[in-house]
């Protein structure tokens, strides 16, 4: 059996008053891309900057390929390629000084010309060969993100951990960083973090959603994603407090989670047994202050999913 | 990942400042050679603006105050120093964390004393080379005048500092021989020294780049005025090195390697404070 790339225990961080992290358990196995799914100030980055000794852990254990990281986190560090959330490199350096300096922190890096070369090819991967000699205080934040993958690539990791990498973004930046995220995943696992459902469909194969410290649920994206016939998405307009209301009452509903975007608000029911949509379509249309736009069998989405395990949560 | 195989190789043993190598490699671009050029050549600029040789010109009636060439130089150019370090060295840790660079570096595998200790290094290097730099170059200018009787005043003479109705008096000094002359250098040098271990500290304990700013003029401010007043109790520590070169400065002969030594083993107990807090802070 292989060691995971990494293995998390009942992780649990404070702030003050503020708990980010209440026992969250994780395992990303080697070699996958796993996708850390969950509302702004859920916790991922928390989880993330402790996998990388950037904070301490109130309690808990962490592991990168079986290396624990708060005891042997240099041993473990030296196995990572990170890129943080909105990364900050020294202003007065180039380019190619930042993804060479990052190189030279690495224990047992490549020296002179050779360093050289690996940097100038990693640059030239992330897209930026052009921009090699410029000053890091001239690039934009999409320009900032590529170089953060390159120099995270620059120690020749295992172990590649992305926070929000595709954030603020254009759509062509999303999609290269997003193309970028499937070309490292035959060199080393990856793990990264983001709030958008359609990066981890499309690139990952494990997801992990956290929702207010905790994971809500793991596994494989195909897992994740199967069809529970007792879930039902409805998409609903106007005042529906009152639907709610009257819904989360009846012993045959078990949850409700709802999203809403503007006028529009989206739920997944999940009843206890399905032959209770019987029950749920009539309660749904009784009453005028809402409108049904959908109604039907929670299609398997992503977003489906997402919604019936982290609701309408935006973090603490 | 095994894009290049054999490039890396593996860690064999964790040294106590993993990272140091590369990090001085970003620490020595920060100071060299743009900042430390810059200072070098403030300092010449004072030495020049002050007391240039022109003014040295044979007529000791004209100044009387000229006889304290060599001191007014030290004591400027000190007191530079002395803001300089600190103003330069205030955002060294505390700025590096609040613009984020901080975090990229810790995340690296390093040591967090190699962030400190690199910084501190570098800073102490720069200041090496920018107090030889700009202090032995007036130390020629300064030994021609006194030998061609540009100050016209002998070692011992009393003279007027400051005219009327300050009315400071002292005694003209004979420059010291460049051996001496330094040590002087050195103990300006051991001065600085402890400001930047000082300013490091504040930048790993507080949160304000203000009130690391604030207490490190403050600070300063102490070793100068105690380097005035505070007399002989004050020999070990970094306010009696600047006291020993005014001293020297002024005449009188007094002991500069234990205020040195003193100063720089004050330094390393104040880095490795430094160095105990940054390993605490959390970056987030």
């Amino acid at each position: 059996m292989t060691v995971p790339a990494i293995e998390i225990r009942q992780l649990k961080k404070r702030y003050r008053k503020v708990e980010a992290l209440r026992g969250l358990d994780l395992t990303v196995e080697a070699g996958s891309v796993c996708g850390f799914l969950g509302p702004n100030g859920a916790g991922k980055t928390t989880t993330m900057k402790i996998l990388m000794g950037l904070i301490r852990p109130t309690s808990g254990w962490a592991a990168v390929n079986g290396i624990d990281v708060r005891d042997r986190g240099l041993l473990a560090r030296s196995r990572i390629g990170y890129l943080p959330q909105d990364p900050a490199f020294p202003s007065h350096q180039t380019v190619r000084g930042v993804v060479v300096t990052a190189g030279r922190l690495y224990p047992g890096h490549p020296r002179g010309s050779a360093l050289r070369r690996r940097a100038d090819k990693l640059i030239d991967r992330v897209g930026m060969a052009d921009k090699a000699k410029r000053r890091m205080a001239g690039l934009s934040g999409g320009e900032r993100q590529r170089i953060g993958v390159a120099q995270a690539l620059m120690g020749d990791p295992e172990l590649v951990i992305l926070d929000e990498p595709s954030a603020g973004l254009d759509p062509t930046g999303r999609r290269d960083m997003l193309d970028l995220i499937d070309e490292i995943r035959t060199e080393a696992t990856v793990f990264y973090s983001t709030h958008i459902l359609n990066d981890v469909e499309r690139v990952s194969d494990t997801v992990a959603m956290v929702s207010r410290g905790a994971i809500v649920a793991q596994g494989d994206i195909d897992e994740i994603l199967t069809v529970s016939d007792t879930d039902f998405a409805v998409r609903l307009r106007g005042d529906t407090k009152a639907l709610h209301a009257r819904l989360v009452d009846e012993r045959w509903v078990e949850s409700i989670s709802t999203r809403r975007h503007g006028e529009i608000e989206d739920w997944v029911v999940r009843l206890s047994d399905d032959s209770l949509v019987e029950r749920l379509a009539p309660a749904l249309v009784d009453g005028d202050q809402h409108d049904i736009i959908e109604f039907h069998l929670s299609d398997g989405r992503l977003e489906d999913a997402y919604l019936a395990l982290v609701g309408a949560d935006d973090g603490d | 990942m095994a894009t290049e195989p054999g490039t890396l190789t593996p860690i064999e043993r964790i040294r106590p400042l993993q990272g140091i190598g590369g990090l001085l490699g970003v620490e020595f671009r920060i100071w060299f050679p743009l900042r430390a050029a810059f200072l070098v050549v403030a300092g010449l600029i004072v030495f020049g603006v002050m007391y240039a040789p022109w003014s040295a010109a044979p007529n000791p009636s004209v100044d009387p105050g000229f006889g304290f060439l060599f001191f007014g130089f030290l004591t400027t150019w000190s007191a530079i120093l002395l803001i300089s370090a600190a103003s330069l060295s205030e955002g060294a840790v505390l700025g590096e964390i609040n613009r984020g660079t901080a975090g990229w570096l810790v995340a690296m595998p390093i040591r967090r004393a190699s962030v400190i200790v690199a910084k501190f290094v570098a800073a102490a290097a720069a200041y090496a080379v920018i107090i030889v730099a700009a202090g032995v170059l007036p130390y020629p200018i300064l030994a021609g005048a006194v030998n061609r009787g540009g100050t016209g005043f002998r070692a011992g003479d009393v003279v007027e500092v400051t005219q009327s109705p300050i009315g400071m008096w002292g005694r003209f000094a004979d420059l010291p021989d460049l051996g001496r002359y330094l040590g002087m250098l050195a103990a300006i040098w051991a001065t600085v020294v402890f400001v930047i271990a000082v300013m490091m500290l504040l930048g790993t304990v507080l949160r304000s780049r203000t009130a690391v700013f604030g207490l490190g003029m403050v600070l300063v401010g102490a070793i100068v005025v105690s380097a005035i007043v505070g007399g002989t109790s004050v020999s070990a520590t970094p306010a009696g090195a600047v006291r020993a070169v005014l001293q020297i400065a002024w005449g009188n002969d007094v002991a500069l390697l234990m205020p040195i030594l003193s100063s720089l083993l004050l330094s390393i107990v104040v880095l490795g404070a430094a160095v105990w807090f940054f390993d605490r802070r959390e970056l987030a």
